[in-house]
């Protein structure tokens, strides 16, 4: 693609570089700029370069935050004795979304996977140990996705919580709601079946 | 099952072809390099989602083109179209009735095949991984849990290698990590074990039998599984290993260093096995394969025999075709330099046949 100005080319290259965006697509976004006023546009990256300077990191729970602690670890209300293990941000909003969670969370970064040259010193496990080691922890809820690195992650995880007064459970695995058995994978219906679990306590569940 | 119909496109030295096949023999004769067992490899790639030779699908596709199909429909039943598409850089789709399969592992085993070349060679005279692939291989298309075990197996096994790798950057060993991935490397590992067991003791009294309709010797064939899960707990034998996999930065113990030797009158046939004697070795490995997979399935697997009278005497020769007929074998694909050879051998089975003679594909009556 030929450009007529240089200044174009390096703000369609700068676009592009998002996830998601290609070359046509990062040209129509600078093109929707250029018919912007210079103040409305201003106030675009002004409030994108805030976002990425003033954000900060839960000390706790290394959740994102805009203070020291974030809002969840903040909020006296929730049950600080539960902890969520998840891997990333995108996971806390997920969880938050379902209104059915009222302790707080641990945000690790990743999963361990030296493949890809993440090694559980890259991830914030020795603080969520640390966490658990104060004695304010009763639950770690492991919410890692059902894969062998997340696995892995989890299994690491409850070695080096060994010989802590902390229960460690993972959140079930198996049949979607709304789904349908004969749809399901043989791998997660067989998971299914060996997990199974008593009719009252499903139905208690249910009702909560 | 039987393959009655292949189109390629862009597949190796053809930009183009169409085919028809005979449920019983098909041949494809023609000189050195005309593209004969590339249509085999073509058909190979219908029933297993990959090449037969090898490695990497960039390999089959056409000098000059970015991308390959294969397109093939199988009467059963019912007509099973499957279609594998290849686009340089992209991923390889295959598609079963017109539903992309979302792995292609998921494809495994449901058109069981048997392919004999003479690269088959290596699978006697290389290192343990050719054995093993040919084990996998065979039963992958039996029993789908062992390639699902399979494929967990390796995946942990490359973790478990790159953390090694990275305690030698870092000067620091981790045991609490590499103990995770043993949990999972003995799960699957131990599955596998249990299923090569099994398989491989029920393919040796079918190598006997073979062997001994092919070759007039009457040496005594014999076959042992070497697994470290054979002497101890694999989970004993990798937390022993533990300092020694640091040192060498991989995995030193576990079925992915499990060997198959075989040995003729009890001597190693690898170490004092002749050119003969190996080659009528392999077609009984092969046959004895065909036999298992037929068995435990319930179904003919294609039988794809690539140049198999390279280096086989006329009796032997015939020995082979009597076996194949006599022995309810499904379909089966065969190509041969020369033409008439096969054509004068398989007449004297009255079956249905076809013939394509190549590189320009003629068919011949």
């Amino acid at each position: 693609m030929n450009f007529p100005s240089k200044l174009i080319e390096d703000a369609v290259a700068e676009f592009e570089k998002l996830p998601g965006i290609g070359k046509k697509t990062a040209l129509r976004l600078v093109l929707h700029l250029l018919k912007q006023d210079v103040s409305s546009v201003e106030q675009f990256t002004h409030t994108i370069e805030k976002m990425r300077k003033e954000i900060r990191f839960c000390k706790n729970c290394h959740n994102i935050s805009d203070q020291e602690i974030c809002s969840i670890c903040a909020n006296p209300k929730r049950d600080s004795s539960l902890v969520c293990v998840v891997e990333t941000i995108r996971d806390v909003i997920a969880i938050e979304s379902t209104n059915q969670y009222n302790g707080l969370y641990h945000v690790l970064g990743g999963v361990i996977s030296p493949m890809e040259g993440v090694g559980p010193d890259d991830l914030k496990i020795e603080s969520l140990v640390q966490r658990c080691a104060s004695g304010k922890v009763r639950e770690v809820i492991m919410a890692l996705n059902p894969t062998i690195e997340g696995d892995t992650t989890i299994f690491y995880i409850s070695k080096k919580l060994h010989g802590l007064p902390v229960k460690i459970t993972s959140i079930a695995r198996g049949v979607s709601f709304g789904g349908e058995l004969e749809y399901v994978d043989d791998v997660t219906l067989a998971r299914s079946i060996v997990t199974r679990m008593p009719y009252e306590s499903y139905l208690v569940k249910q009702g909560d | 099952m039987y393959l009655q119909q292949l189109s390629i496109t862009n597949f190796r030295n053809y930009p183009l072809a169409r085919l028809d096949f005979s449920p019983h023999w098909n041949l494809f004769s023609g000189d050195n390099g005309s593209g004969k067992t590339t249509l085999l490899d073509a058909i190979h790639y219908l029933c297993l989602g990959k090449s037969y030779f090898h490695h990497s699908d960039l390999t089959s596709v056409k000098h000059d083109s970015d991308f390959f199909r294969i397109d093939g429909s199988f009467s059963d039943d019912q007509v099973l179209r499957m279609v594998c598409v290849y686009e340089a850089g992209g991923k390889k789709e295959l598609q079963k009735n017109g539903v992309a399969y979302s792995r292609i592992a998921n494809h495994v085993g449901l058109i069981p095949v048997v392919m004999v070349t003479p690269d088959d060679q290596l699978l006697i005279d290389e290192g343990s991984d050719e054995r093993r692939r040919f084990m996998d291989g065979t039963i992958s298309q039996i029993d789908h849990t062992y390639l699902e075990n399979l494929i967990e197996y390796n995946r942990v096994l490359q973790q478990r290698n790159s953390a090694l790798k990275h305690f030698a950057e870092r000067r620091k060993t981790d045991r609490a990590l590499i103990e995770s991935y043993d949990r999972k490397l003995c799960d699957s590992g131990e599955k596998i074990f249990h299923l090569r067991t099994e398989y491989f003791s029920r393919m040796i009294p079918l190598i006997r039998q073979f062997h001994a309709l092919l070759s007039s010797e009457t040496e005594e064939v014999s076959a042992e599984y070497a697994s470290v899960c054979n002497k101890e707990n694999l989970a004993v034998a990798l937390s022993a290993s533990f300092e020694k996999d640091c040192i060498t930065q991989r995995t030193n113990e576990g079925i992915h260093r499990d060997d198959f030797d075989f040995f003729l009158s009890k001597r190693s046939l690898k170490r004092f096995g002749s050119q003969g004697q190996k080659k009528s070795f392999l077609m009984s490995l092969k046959f004895a394969q065909y036999e298992l997979i037929k068995r435990e399935k319930n179904l003919l697997p294609l039988l794809l025999l690539d140049d198999l009278f390279d280096k086989l005497d006329e009796k032997r020769s015939r020995n082979i075709f009597r076996l194949i007929a006599d022995n309810g074998f499904g379909q089966v694909f065969i190509t041969d330099t020369h033409c008439d050879r096969v054509r004068e051998l398989i007449s004297q089975h009255p079956t249905s046949f076809t013939h394509y003679l190549l590189p320009d594909l003629k068919k011949c009556d």
